[in-house]
């Protein structure tokens, strides 16, 4: 009843299906090369974002030298800062005002680079891949569920993170080396996200939210609105509770009211006298014992008192900071892992057990010998 | 049984896809040989993607267990290929890039002219964008995948939808050459019975998520006759569909032992309408034949 052989020209030229030509490209790095030929146009954004952010960075550094050059070491852009004067303002081309507002725009730019793969990730990597049945392709291909969100995840992972990685030791390069006046302060959210590991974690964290938006909703816009609401909201709590990441240091006498904003941020600061403590800022800004002295004697205090981070805390903070939003970002990833249907001869779906026949009553006529 | 391993063995095969949507399979239970061509038919929402999609390992069954050739869905993925009813394709990539990206994600398996002869059978370019080409192309590329990493079980999900008579014809003639030379399982769904009846060695007719007729097309058509007479009734020959016709009445029965010639006008039904009167009954008792029934049906049943 079947294979009339003439119809079987169109089956195959060649006779090579024992040891056939296994193709270009096939290897260990397969799934990687095509994933990233599959998403060529995110490759290049990536690349062209990353050098020209780079090469704004290296001519940012001679700004920010020119501006330092100008006396502008210490001065303040704008508001007011007990002792610090206001930053000069040139007339055209002002080197602090540039340096300034373009650090801020490098600080931000890094601080919400994460976003930016979340919804690369979320969106283009892996949701559209749902969206349009090339998941499927891939599964029904030689690949597994499990490889195929790895290499998905592995190529971009790999590249933003040694981007990012550049990118924030050029910024820090630039902010450390540069003006100190005319810039952030230290533990303001952006220049701190952009100044360590804080940011690179952070990448992790939008490629891993990503993914699990993705593999999630399997659709593209939904996954990328999720994952950046997850990301904004791990955002905002970090900018909430980042100071208690690392215990506080109390300081009094010169340290405490000589602390400025640059150097550290204030919690709670206050008077002691000798009926106990007073709070508010009494004698801010002196940071030499005798003025200090007349300004206690003037409010009748017998020392002043700040709970602060330091400077010092910076390194502490950014690794606690950096080690919550990694933790975070592998638990995300484990259960974007999980979601995918199980490969392998994992626990089978129920009912694998005793299998009933009920539904179909399966009639059986003796069997009869194909005639095949 | 002429083979020991099935193609596909499903028991009890069970799937919903929500609380609120209705059952999509209900307790399917098969076993489609292996070596051989079996097609898969059934009205539109019958379960037939659903079936191939959990076979495909792309789907996690609500109960019930399918096995692939011996194996669990997705354990067994590098020798099983799946074209699935949409043919999805990276649109970005060319024609070439497609078959590329086969033969990276098949690595040591892959067979380049095998995939090329049925991706540019069609006139479509090696450097044509996929998003530029016709149904039929696309489908060829889709199915080129599919030949490209040369697989021991094929499941094909309405693969000839989009194609015209001729690549029909030349794409029906691939699959079985590449059955009968490398003893490949198909198994391939379709809503058309005629396309299927001269190639397919066992049909599954699938209705309401459910099997309703299992076997090969001989021991199908065998298994029915169409009387038509005045009789009383019809004894106990399992009526299937019956139809007042004028003077006397007509039924398409499966037959209790030798239908009397005397009462009876008896003639052979044909597969498709063997097909039709089962979609147009549905509550037709179920008629899985000895090739197609699961093995753990036949033991209860032998009880």
């Amino acid at each position: 009843m079947t294979a009339p052989t003439g119809l079987t020209r169109d089956g195959r030229r060649s006779a090579s299906h024992g040891a056939g030509d296994p193709g270009p490209g096939s290897g260990p790095l397969g799934p990687a090369l095509a994933a990233a030929r599959v998403h060529r146009a995110g490759l290049l954004g990536w690349t062209s974002f990353f050098a020209v952010a780079a090469c704004a960075l290296v001519w940012l550094y001679s700004v920010g030298q020119r501006a330092k050059e100008l006396d502008t070491a210490f001065c303040i852009m704008s508001g007011h800062e007990p002792g610090v004067p206001e930053c000069p303002d040139g007339d055209g081309f002002s080197a602090p005002y540039a340096y300034s507002w373009m650090l801020e725009l490098a600080q931000t730019s890094i601080t919400f680079l994460p976003f930016a793969v979340a919804v690369y990730v979320g969106g283009a990597l892996v949701a559209r891949d749902f969206e349009r049945g090339t998941a499927g392709l891939a599964w029904t291909q030689s690949v597994t569920p499990a490889r195929w969100l790895a290499t998905k995840l592995a190529v971009p992972g790999l590249l933003t993170g040694a981007g990012t990685t550049v990118l924030i030791l050029l910024q820090r390069w630039v902010w450390t080396s540069g003006a100190q006046g005319p810039v952030r302060f230290w533990w303001e959210q952006q220049a701190f996200h952009a100044g360590g590991p804080v940011g690179l974690a952070f990448t992790a964290l939008g490629l891993a939210t990503g993914a699990l938006a993705a593999v999630l909703t399997r659709r593209t816009l939904p996954a990328a609105g999720i994952s950046v609401a997850a990301l904004a909201a791990v955002y905002s709590a970090l900018g909430s509770f980042w100071h208690l990441l690392w215990p506080k240091v109390r300081l009094t006498g010169t340290d405490a009211s000589g602390l400025s904003d640059r150097a550290g941020e204030k919690f709670d600061v206050g008077m002691i006298t000798d009926s106990g403590t007073r709070a508010g800022s009494f004698c801010d800004g002196k940071a030499v014992q005798a003025s200090l002295d007349k300004c206690l004697a003037k409010y009748d205090g017998r020392d002043v008192f700040a709970v602060a981070h330091p400077e010092s805390h910076f390194w502490p903070l950014q690794f606690a900071e950096a080690g919550i939003v990694l933790a975070l970002a592998a638990v995300v990833t484990v259960v974007a892992f999980r979601l995918l249907p199980a490969s392998g001869p994992a626990k089978s779906a129920t009912g694998g057990g005793t299998p009933t026949v009920s539904g179909t009553e399966a009639a059986t006529v003796p069997h009869m010998e194909t005639s095949r | 049984m002429t083979d020991q391993t099935a193609a596909v063995e499903a028991v009890d095969l069970r799937m919903r896809y929500g609380f609120r949507s209705g059952t999509v399979l209900d307790g399917c239970s098969f076993r489609l040989p292996a070596g051989s061509i079996s097609a898969l038919v059934g009205p539109n929402g019958a379960g037939k993607s659903t079936l191939l999609a959990i076979a495909a390992g792309l789907r996690r069954p609500t109960g019930g267990t399918v096995r692939l050739l011996g194996g669990v869905p997705g354990e067994n993925r590098e020798r099983v290929a799946f074209v699935a009813q949409n043919k999805p394709l990276y649109p970005q990539l060319t024609v070439a890039g497609t078959l590329r990206l086969g033969a990276e994600l098949n690595p040591g398996r892959w067979d380049q002219d095998a995939a090329e002869n049925i991706a540019y059978g069609g006139g479509a370019e090696p450097k044509a964008a996929v998003r530029k080409l016709s149904g039929g192309q696309r489908t060829r590329v889709a199915l080129a995948l599919a030949f490209g990493k040369r697989p021991e079980l094929m499941l094909l999900d309405e693969p000839m939808a989009d194609l015209d008579p001729l690549a029909r014809h030349q794409l029906t003639g691939a699959l079985m050459a590449q059955a009968a030379e490398h003893g490949t399982s198909i198994v391939m769904s379709s809503h058309v019975v005629a396309e299927l009846e001269s190639c397919c060695d066992h049909l599954l007719l699938l209705s309401s998520g459910r099997v309703q007729l299992g076997g090969t097309c001989d021991e199908i058509v065998e298994a029915h006759s169409r009387l038509t007479g005045t009789g009383e009734d019809f004894g106990s020959h399992e009526v299937v569909e019956e139809q007042g016709s004028g003077r006397g009445r007509t039924a398409l029965v499966r037959p209790d032992g030798k239908p009397d010639t005397g009462v009876w006008d008896v003639e052979q039904p044909s597969l498709e309408e063997i097909f039709l009167a089962h979609l147009r009954n549905p509550a037709a008792p179920a008629l899985v034949t000895g090739s197609v029934a699961p093995a753990t049906s036949a033991r209860e049943a032998a009880i």
